[in-house]
């Protein structure tokens, strides 16, 4: 069953139940009222009845004066009086046979009975005269109300009850809708994510709700999905990059001694080339290995304290190793002196290969000129700026820089790739942190890394 | 007791390194700072905006999320310095009130910037620094270089332009 439905059944049973509940609890007390309220008036008219036409002498003249005045006559009223009778007996009366045999008994038995047969009301009574006599009072009218004012009052109910289900219906239908709606959005924007273009995220509602939870959520799986299959890219392309370099040197070092006949001493001399080039492959297979593990091993990544001054200087060293005219100019002038407001949750490898890419990237488009490095702390964020002097990127190509395989149009002399950038964002996403860029054409680009800092003591 | 600092500045990252260099002149003395950033802003003639005057508004109006930001980073860095650090506005149209404001403020130093011009952040902003000039405190010219890039205009209120900068006493 769609969820929609489902809601809308639910919200139908409790409603409807609830009114129904409910108006037939007012009916009843009305209708119930109603009676008890009719017999009162008919136990007054039996007794003032029953006053005037037994004790026909002395005050009864103002009861009747009362009566005439004060009581109303009733629908089809009518009275029935059985002088001195002989509680033995009484039931074989003629003039009783029109009523009902356990209203007469009830009246022997209780001095007091009512019965009501369909819109007539019965009331029967014991009324003992002065003189020790008992009589049977026996009084009916219509119930003009019950007739009348219940029918109405019925009617109401069931055509409120009518009004109310089609509301409920409305209501329910365009409540789970109003549930629905953003469940069905996500499903669709879920649906246009796919392998091609996994840095789509979706869009967060400002509402703290399930929804936000379960958008952010997605969003968490995608960063998580999207980082491991771009380190794998990036493993790929950089592994083919990588290890072609020394594989061209050694087979060209090995063409060009096998060409001709040569002396021993050369033969070794070529040899130990080639055997440094197989030993810097074989620590470059190593390093891109433990860079793959780090992206998708399968197990969930390790989270553990970084220092990020550490951090920073390491990456410094590793930068100058690859790009051997990059100048890097660290600023730890605003340096905390707290060392643990340097502190990270974070895996080292990813941020360093965060960080590294990032300022790659600097060293890269800047030809040569210095690279700045700060590191601040701000409230609970670490704060570490990227700065060059570089080519910038293009105002109108600024939102693409994310995306997987985009270069700006201005890097067609740089070799790369487009996957570091997207790659540096997933992983400070994983650490909940902001990557934040400006950038100025020909000017230089600054980028902000902003990373929470882990709650650590000493 | 700490010793009271006056600063003018005009809410801009750029403008937080003349205090970034007053702190760092002073690190290594035992006392500590309280520092007060001043802007000139006159005050309403306008009754009912001055009926409804709140400082802070005044100020959340005025301070960008990178100043406050910056002013973090330095509370961060030098927390063990930093007595207190406070945020002000001056509304004085003269000499002595300034003299006024100095007095009841403790203010012992102030720091002005020589190659920076600050900026008038609203209209009705004015510039303290001929107040600073003429008044008695102990002032300190101060002087600092962005060695990343020439400076720009639109890069003043960059996180970065707090860093990669050579500040120092100018003589």
């Amino acid at each position: 069953m769609k969820l929609q439905n489902k809601i809308v059944y639910i919200l139908l049973t409790a409603f409807l139940g609830y009114t129904l509940l409910f108006s037939g609890f007012i009916y009843y007390s009305i209708s119930r009222f109603s009676f008890a309220d009719f017999y009162k008036r008919l136990e007054i008219r039996a007794i003032t009845t029953a006053k005037i036409e037994l004790e026909g002498q002395g005050d009864s003249n103002v009861v009747q004066q009362l009566r005439q005045e004060y009581l109303e006559t009733l629908p089809n009223e009518d009275h029935l009086i059985l002088e001195d009778i002989n509680p033995e007996n009484v039931l074989s009366d003629a003039r009783l046979s029109s009523y009902s045999d356990s209203f007469l008994r009830n009246i022997l038995a209780d001095s007091i009975a009512t019965y009501k047969d369909q819109d007539t009301f019965y009331y029967g009574t014991l009324y003992e005269t002065p003189d020790q006599r008992e009589h049977l009072v026996i009084i009916s009218a219509e119930n003009y109300f019950s007739a009348h004012h219940l029918a109405y009052l019925r009617n109401l109910i069931l055509t409120s009850l009518g009004i109310a289900a089609l509301l409920i219906v409305l209501f329910s239908i365009m409540f789970s809708r109003k549930i629905i709606e953003p469940i069905q959005n996500i499903i669709k924007k879920t649906r246009k994510i796919g392998f091609e273009n996994l840095h789509l995220r979706l869009e967060v509602p400002s509402s703290n709700d399930s929804i936000r939870e379960l958008t952010q959520t997605f969003n968490d799986m995608l960063n998580r999905l999207e980082t491991s299959f771009e380190t794998q890219k990036n493993f790929i392309s950089n592994a083919s990059h990588e290890l072609n370099t020394p594989l061209t040197s050694i087979i060209g070092e090995a063409d060009v001694t096998l060409s001709k006949l040569r002396e021993p001493l050369e033969y070794i001399e070529s040899i130990n080339a080639m055997l440094d080039e197989a030993e810097k492959l074989q620590k470059k297979t190593q390093a891109l290995l433990l860079l793959a593990q780090t992206g998708f091993d399968g197990k969930r990544q390790k989270f553990d304290k970084v220092r990020m001054d550490q951090l920073v200087l390491d990456v410094k060293e590793t930068v100058e190793k690859i790009q051997t005219n990059c100048k890097i100019v660290l600023d730890f002038s605003l340096l905390p002196d707290n060392p643990l407001l340097l502190k990270v949750l974070g895996n080292e490898q990813l941020l360093h290969l965060a960080v590294s890419n990032i300022v790659l990237n600097a060293c890269k488009y800047s030809n040569g000129q210095p690279v700045n490095i700060a590191l601040g702390v701000v409230d609970s964020q670490i704060l570490v700026i990227v700065k060059d002097s570089g080519i910038g990127i293009p105002p109108t190509e600024k939102e693409y820089i994310f995306d997987p395989y985009f270069r700006a149009s201005n890097t067609k002399n740089y070799e790369g790739y487009g996957i570091g950038l997207p790659l540096a964002r997933n992983i400070i996403r994983i650490h909940d942190g902001e990557l934040r860029i400006s950038s100025v054409l020909n000017e230089g680009t600054t980028v902000e890394i902003h990373l929470p800092r882990g709650n650590f003591v000493l | 007791m700490a010793r009271t600092v006056l600063i003018p500045t005009d809410f801009t990252v750029n403008s937080l390194n003349i205090a970034k260099v007053a702190l760092q002149k002073s690190y290594q003395d035992e006392e500590k700072i309280h520092l007060i950033l001043v802007h000139g802003l006159m005050a309403s003639t306008s009754i009912t905006e001055l009926l409804f005057y709140s400082k802070r508004n005044t100020l959340s109006k005025l301070e960008t999320p990178e100043f406050q930001a910056s002013c973090k980073l330095l509370l961060a860095k030098f927390e063990d310095k930093i007595e207190r650090m406070t945020v002000d506005i001056f509304s004085g149209i003269n000499q002595s009130a300034f003299e006024n404001y100095t007095s009841a403020n403790n203010v012992e130093e102030a720091f002005i910037p020589v190659n920076y011009k600050l900026k008038l952040k609203s209209s009705d902003s004015f510039d303290m620094i001929p107040f600073f000039r003429k008044s008695k405190l102990n002032l300190t010219e101060v002087n600092w270089e962005d060695f990343s890039m020439p400076a720009k205009e639109q890069h003043q209120d960059e996180l970065a332009a707090m860093f990669f900068t050579h500040g120092r006493i100018a003589h």
